[in-house]
């Protein structure tokens, strides 16, 4: 059996084993392993990587309300467009079944946050869908993450309304393709690059290639920020 | 058996421990991070100020915190414009040692209210001696509309982190019954162990899976997957 010594008031070991177990990391201390993208413990202090999905900062921030939501759409020709294929949008506190609102952010039922969230309800009897778009406070910080969250939301909602067949992993796929086209249309190259750095989450999406483009739905990108 | 009914029965094998298997929970020891310090830092944390940690550490869901400064021990990811909060969730006392949980909160808006909007939020489990910090583990990770989560459980002496992938993550199915139908997400866990002389000791499959079925076994979210 082997420990680390170290401290003469505690040890703290990072041993792996069921008591009997070797050490691991030696010099470092530590276990060197994260799928989170968050590969920074065998150093101390910061790391330089592009880390956040905002786009907070850019575009005006909004009131957090179902009229303030309502005339975003309204002014974005892409949203208003999209809209057709949706029942309801809320900006009010509410969300889908088993969703929480805590801080600002919609919880899901794992207990993670979204930044918004669509509900698709089978009406008995019928092959109709109701569709349900719900938005977290959060997004209204910025008009362009805003932007961002709707048109999301609503290509799930386009998805699920044509019944193309996709699953949720290969919407997202295509969903976040756009997102990173988006980006670069409004030059935001900086945070583009979410999409291409292996620690980013969003990139696992990316390089997962998928033959169906956005473009093939009729989803587009606009070249200037979305209008409040 | 002719060959085309080997075939069939093959296919129909693989399908069932397919779905087996993306249903149950798996270890996984490369999903979390010990982190030992060999330079500690001194920090004072008035235990007055802190709640009790109840067992389930999601940070999104508990409601009591207190704001501090960075504890620089424990690294931070860095982005322009972005200012980085630190709060402690709270503590619990374990032998000689307690143990805070600690969050690096990032917020990337000139705020002009008091009410904070973060966007991704890390959580550490960091095992202190009177004030000196002896180490650390990353217990908690979440980012808004990201399909990977980590969520962890503090009960007894025994950290259990879960990761969670989920493709659903902002999509709710309602069938004709008006009941939920969800995919099955993929579960991934490991187990820790701080010993009483202030070890802490990742657990090996076998004894991890004792562990995480005698705890999870009280939350409905992974009843049907231990």
């Amino acid at each position: 059996m082997f420990f680390f010594d170290g401290f003469s008031d505690g040890i703290f070991g990072a041993i792996m084993g069921d008591y009997s177990g070797g050490a691991i990391g030696g010099i470092t201390g530590g276990i060197k392993a994260n799928k989170m993208g968050l590969n920074f413990w065998d150093g101390e202090g910061v790391i330089e990587t592009p880390f956040d999905n905002s786009l907070v900062g850019i575009g005006k921030n909004l009131e957090y309300s179902n009229e303030s939501l309502d005339d975003f759409i309204n002014k974005n020709e892409e949203l208003f467009k999209l809209s057709a294929n949706v029942d309801e949008v809320h900006a009010d506190g509410t969300g889908p079944k088993n969703y929480k609102f805590k801080n600002g952010y919609l919880v899901n039922s794992k207990g993670s946050r979204v930044n918004g969230a669509t509900s698709i309800s089978r009406v008995r009897g019928s092959s109709r869908m109701i569709i349900r778009t719900y938005l977290s406070k959060g997004v209204f910080k910025s008009s362009a993450q805003l932007y961002m969250t709707v048109h999301h939301e609503f290509m799930h909602a386009n998805f699920w309304s044509f019944q193309l067949g996709f699953s949720s992993a290969d919407q997202h796929a295509i969903i976040n393709n756009w997102h990173y086209d988006q980006l670069k249309a409004w030059k935001l190259t900086r945070r583009a690059s979410l999409f291409t750095n292996p620690y980013s989450t969003f990139s696992k999406y990316f390089k997962s290639k998928n033959p169906n483009h956005y473009t093939f739905f009729g989803f587009k990108t606009i070249t200037t920020l979305p209008r409040y | 058996m002719n060959a085309l009914n080997f075939i069939k029965y093959w296919i129909i094998f693989l399908f069932f421990t397919d779905c087996h298997s993306q249903d149950l929970m798996k270890y996984d020891n490369s999903i979390v991070s010990i982190k030992k310090l060999y330079k500690t830092e001194k920090i004072n944390l008035n235990n007055d100020d802190f709640s009790s940690l109840n067992e389930e550490l999601n940070l999104n869901l508990m409601e009591s915190k207190v704001r501090i400064s960075r504890i620089f021990k424990i690294p931070i990811q860095s982005v322009e414009d972005i200012d980085v909060h630190h709060y402690i969730y709270g503590y619990k006392p374990l032998n000689d040692f307690k143990v805070f949980l600690y969050s690096n909160e990032y917020n990337p808006s000139q705020q002009t209210t008091n009410s904070f909007l973060y966007s991704s939020i890390e959580g550490f489990l960091i095992l202190m001696k009177k004030k000196k910090i002896l180490g650390y583990i990353k217990v908690f990770y979440d980012e808004p509309d990201s399909n990977i989560f980590l969520k962890s459980f503090f009960i007894d002496n025994y950290i259990i982190s879960v990761q969670i992938i989920d493709n659903e993550y902002d999509i709710q199915k309602i069938n004709e019954n008006n009941e939920i139908v969800e995919k099955p997400a993929k579960y991934s866990y490991s187990v820790f162990e701080i010993q009483k002389q202030g070890k802490i000791i990742l657990l090996k499959e076998k004894f991890a899976k004792k562990i995480a079925q005698k705890y999870l076994v009280n939350y409905d979210e992974f009843r049907d997957k231990l």
